[in-house]
């Protein structure tokens, strides 16, 4: 039994605790191998009791009695031992509760004094009211308040204290039921160091503890075998607990104690303490009714304590959604996260934030300068490869935060992009504020060079510290909205990659639909027009002889017409060929253009009943050819999709202003809902209500291709069954 | 006699350009083919000594593809060296880019009209049959 050390300052925090060595006097303990009834280890005040001999082995029966066996024996034939704790057994003429654990392949014998018996219904009555007070309280401070009496008033201890322990493991005491003369320790705070890491674990898995004597001689364990290993002692009740701990407590005048651990979720949240300033033992159905009131209180943080941390997080996570929807409608990050009602600040509790994307930096609130930004973004980069960087103490891990603590003392910070070259950060100000320790908590253990050993601090006295630099935590819910708004950005960046993809995809067909459309054209318009013309010339030429003046007329003009089919023809192959070709822009007259497609409008639509309003017309700067393709497209419009049964009025204006010239094409036609006004540019986008009509879905898609050709714009305005409206917009250098 | 071969399947614009051909005595001979088929054909059986010297062809033929005879020409070592003028209704960048990748000679857009053809015929005699078939 010699595996467990004293701990030193060297190794405090491994400092093995779960195999000690030792048990607390008021009880005994057995270790047995389950499958032969075999005593492997004895606690020795037991040995002394019996007067055997500590170097042969024994059988289970030399110990105890055959009532006891016939126990053990029916948890090996059902192999369960969890249901047969507790049981009140006679040992050395004494009532005594057996506890049993199995742990790896020794089973743990415990003896308990019953010391104070209670029916059964007690308890059920005790835990029926605790019950009923954990589910009235109607807030989370009464909910404390309740459990700490509850457990008072159930065990008797002289103070009992909720502790809760924040991210680093300090704890502070927020709830507390004690003798009326005691001093209150409500809201002190302990440092992590009280409570180390290898005891937080015990905790966990063994969640009720009790040291019933802290002055007591602790009873070694005997081992029958020599190369047994030490007894596992983490299920056990009777451990001892460590030196140090139980100097900790006489520091504080304490002489008993039981602590319940609170898990939460799987973790660790907080401790049940309880202190008595005398000697004093709470037997095991006592116990397991607090035990079982923890539990209760676990899970009424669910519902009292969560409720209110998720009504902060439902904000969140709707803010959230809100600023990931502004980003999808127009494809832009930084606009998305900083133009529109929510703002990228308004995911948590911040009272700054930046944001740094692609080359550009935008902060709201009390935030630092850029510059100072980008250093800070370098400093996390340094010590960090994550891409979620959380600190409540910036100015300490990056001392030039000190000159701006107010604004950034705490940070968060999630990256947009690979090393975090891209990213946000929030910023929460300094909060300088006033915490009262129990006791100096850094000179929470002490080395006395003397004796070669650990000694906790002697003082419990309230130690005021003002905490410097440090701002207030980051919650779950602060950080779980952070991590989502990343994850959503970066799914939509790897979105936008493939829009971007697709939309070339979609530019690239169009390309070649164009080079169809415009081998079609050639072909199938020119060839024919290519025979008429032939054919018409020939006659003028060949045949002069046989035709009259008349005929001579009409074939000219037969001759003339196909000319000016061909020069159409031609116009149309040029439209398809807008982007590529380039010409030096000239100033247009739009007039004869709008006058000629007024005349050929009004005779493709004879069945219509058409006017044309024209205003002001000022010259345009551009390609002629492109200028006529904008109005003809736009007026073909007005009149196509016109209302059945009106008659049809187009207005033209142009208006020449600041060397920009608009012109607002004006229809009364069917309209269409607003919500479509940017499709409707798109290529081969046609609305659904309009199928019926012909088209190509090209019209619209080669006006606004010619207008961003010309640098200027084009807009709409539409109501459903009143008309539209296209304006444009074309520079005049 | 220089021989000219036009590989044209629209009757009229043969009719027109052999018109026009003839009007303006080129002191050539020109062949026509209505279908790659019978292109392909003669230039099989062509006597190497007597190669044309020249190929105009369309490129929307209805059985073979234009492309595929000028594929055809320019790879046979005999022929090769035969300038082939595309004379095509097409405007198409890929037509065009796809003939010259093809070894074309040129590319002409097929004239409308027989003005336009006369202007062609006396062109591409000019440089294409005169000057650079002397040489």
């Amino acid at each position: 039994m010699s595996k467990y050390t004293q701990p030193n300052l060297n190794n405090c925090e491994k400092e093995q605790i779960h195999i000690i060595g030792h048990i607390q006097p008021h009880g005994y303990l057995l270790g047995i191998n389950p499958n032969n009834l075999e005593v492997l280890y004895v606690s020795e005040n037991m040995l002394h009791k019996l007067g055997l001999p500590a170097n042969k082995s024994q059988t289970l029966q030399s110990f105890v009695s055959d009532e006891i066996v016939e126990i053990i024996n029916s948890g090996i034939k059902d192999g369960d031992f969890s249901g047969l704790s507790g049981n009140r057994v006679l040992l050395f003429k004494e009532e005594y509760q057996l506890i049993l654990n199995k742990t790896g392949e020794v089973l743990t014998l415990e003896f308990e004094p019953l010391e104070k018996a209670l029916p059964e219904s007690e308890f059920h009555s005790m835990i029926g009211r605790a019950m009923a007070k954990i589910q009235n309280s109607p807030n989370f401070q009464d909910l404390l308040k309740q459990t700490a009496a509850e457990i008072k008033a159930i065990t008797g201890y002289d103070r009992v204290m909720i502790y809760q322990f924040k991210k680093n493991w300090d704890g502070k005491v927020v709830a507390e039921a004690k003798r009326e003369d005691l001093e209150s320790m409500l809201d002190l705070h302990f440092p992590a160091s009280d409570i180390p890491v290898q005891a937080r674990e015990l905790f966990k898995i063994n969640q009720i503890r009790i040291i019933a004597d802290v002055d007591a001689k602790d009873e070694k364990l005997i081992a029958f075998h020599e190369n047994n290993n030490p007894l596992d002692l983490t299920h056990s009740t009777l451990r001892s607990s460590s030196p140090i701990h139980l100097e900790y407590l006489r520091n504080m005048g304490v002489k008993a104690s039981m602590t319940i651990s609170i898990i939460y979720k799987g973790q660790l949240w907080g401790m049940v303490t309880c202190h008595h300033y005398t000697k004093k033992f709470v037997n095991y159905s006592f116990r397991n009714t607090c035990k079982f009131i923890g539990s209760l209180f676990s899970s009424a943080i669910e519902f009292k304590y969560d409720r209110k941390e998720k009504e902060l997080l439902d904000k969140y996570y709707k803010n959230e959604s809100n600023l990931v929807e502004n980003v999808i409608k127009g494809w832009d990050i930084l606009k998305g996260l900083t133009e529109f009602d929510t703002k990228f600040i308004d995911i948590n509790d911040s009272h700054g934030a930046a944001i740094y994307f692609e080359g550009k930096f935008f902060a709201l609130g009390a935030a630092p300068t850029e510059e100072q930004t980008h250093a800070i973004a370098d400093r996390v980069r340094e010590i960090s490869n994550d891409s979620l960087f959380i600190s409540e103490h910036l100015p300490k891990i990056h001392p030039d935060a000190k000159s701006y603590s107010d604004k950034a003392s705490g940070l968060m910070m999630i990256g947009l992009s690979r090393k975090m070259n891209d990213y946000i950060m929030w910023f929460k100000p300094e909060q300088t504020q006033t915490i009262h320790w129990g006791g100096n908590p850094d000179k929470s253990v002490n080395w006395d060079a003397v004796n070669q050993k650990l000694n906790p601090r002697k003082s419990f006295e309230k130690f005021a510290l003002l905490s410097q630099y440090t701002s207030l935590e980051w919650s779950d819910g602060e950080i779980a909205a952070a991590i989502k708004l990343r994850e959503d950005i970066n799914n939509i960046l790897i979105n936008k990659t493939n829009e971007v993809r697709a939309l070339n995809e979609e530019l690239r067909n169009a390309y070649e639909y164009l080079d169809t459309f415009s081998y079609t054209v050639s072909h199938d318009l020119k060839t024919p027009l290519s025979s008429i013309k032939g054919y018409a010339e020939i006659l003028v030429k060949y045949h002069k002889d046989k035709i009259d003046d008349d005929m001579a007329k009409f074939l000219n003009q037969i001759i003339i017409n196909t000319d000016k089919m061909k020069g159409l023809i031609q116009d149309v192959l040029n439209y398809s060929k807008i982007g590529r070709i380039e010409k030096a822009p000239a100033l247009v007259d739009p007039e004869p253009i709008i006058n000629d497609l007024i005349e050929n409008i009004k005779i493709g639509n004879q069945n219509k009943s058409i006017e044309f309003i024209v205003d002001y017309l000022p010259k345009l700067q551009g390609d002629k050819t492109m200028i006529y393709q904008i109005f003809n497209n736009l007026m073909s419009n007005a009149v196509k999709y016109s209302r059945e049964n009106v008659p049809v009025v187009v207005k033209i204006n142009g208006v020449e202003l600041n060397g920009e010239v608009t012109y607002h094409i004006n229809d009364n036609g069917r309209g269409f809902d607003m919500k479509n006004a940017d499709r409707i540019f798109e290529l081969f986008k046609r609305l659904d209500d309009v199928k019926s009509i012909e088209g190509t879905g090209l019209g619209l898609a080669i006006v606004k291709r010619i207008i961003t050709l010309h640098k200027g714009k084009i807009w709409v305005e539409s109501s459903i069954g009143i008309g539209t409206t296209f304006s444009f917009t074309l520079p005049v250098v | 006699m220089r021989k000219i071969l036009l590989v044209e399947d629209n009757e009229d614009f043969q009719l027109f350009f052999k018109l026009k051909f003839n009007e303006l005595s080129c002191n050539s001979k020109l062949i026509t083919f209505e279908n790659g088929t019978s292109f392909l054909t003669h230039i099989k059986e062509i006597d190497s000594t007597d190669l044309p010297s020249i190929i105009l062809l369309d490129l929307d033929l209805p059985d073979v593809s234009g492309f595929e005879i000028l594929e055809a020409i320019k790879i046979n070592p005999d022929l090769k060296k035969i300038p082939v003028i595309i004379l095509s209704s097409s405007e198409s960048r890929f037509d065009i880019q796809k003939s010259y990748n093809l070894n074309a000679n040129s590319y002409v857009v097929k004239p409308i009209g027989l003005d336009e053809i006369g202007e062609f015929i006396t062109h591409m005699h000019k440089y294409w049959v005169s000057f650079n078939m002397v040489a």
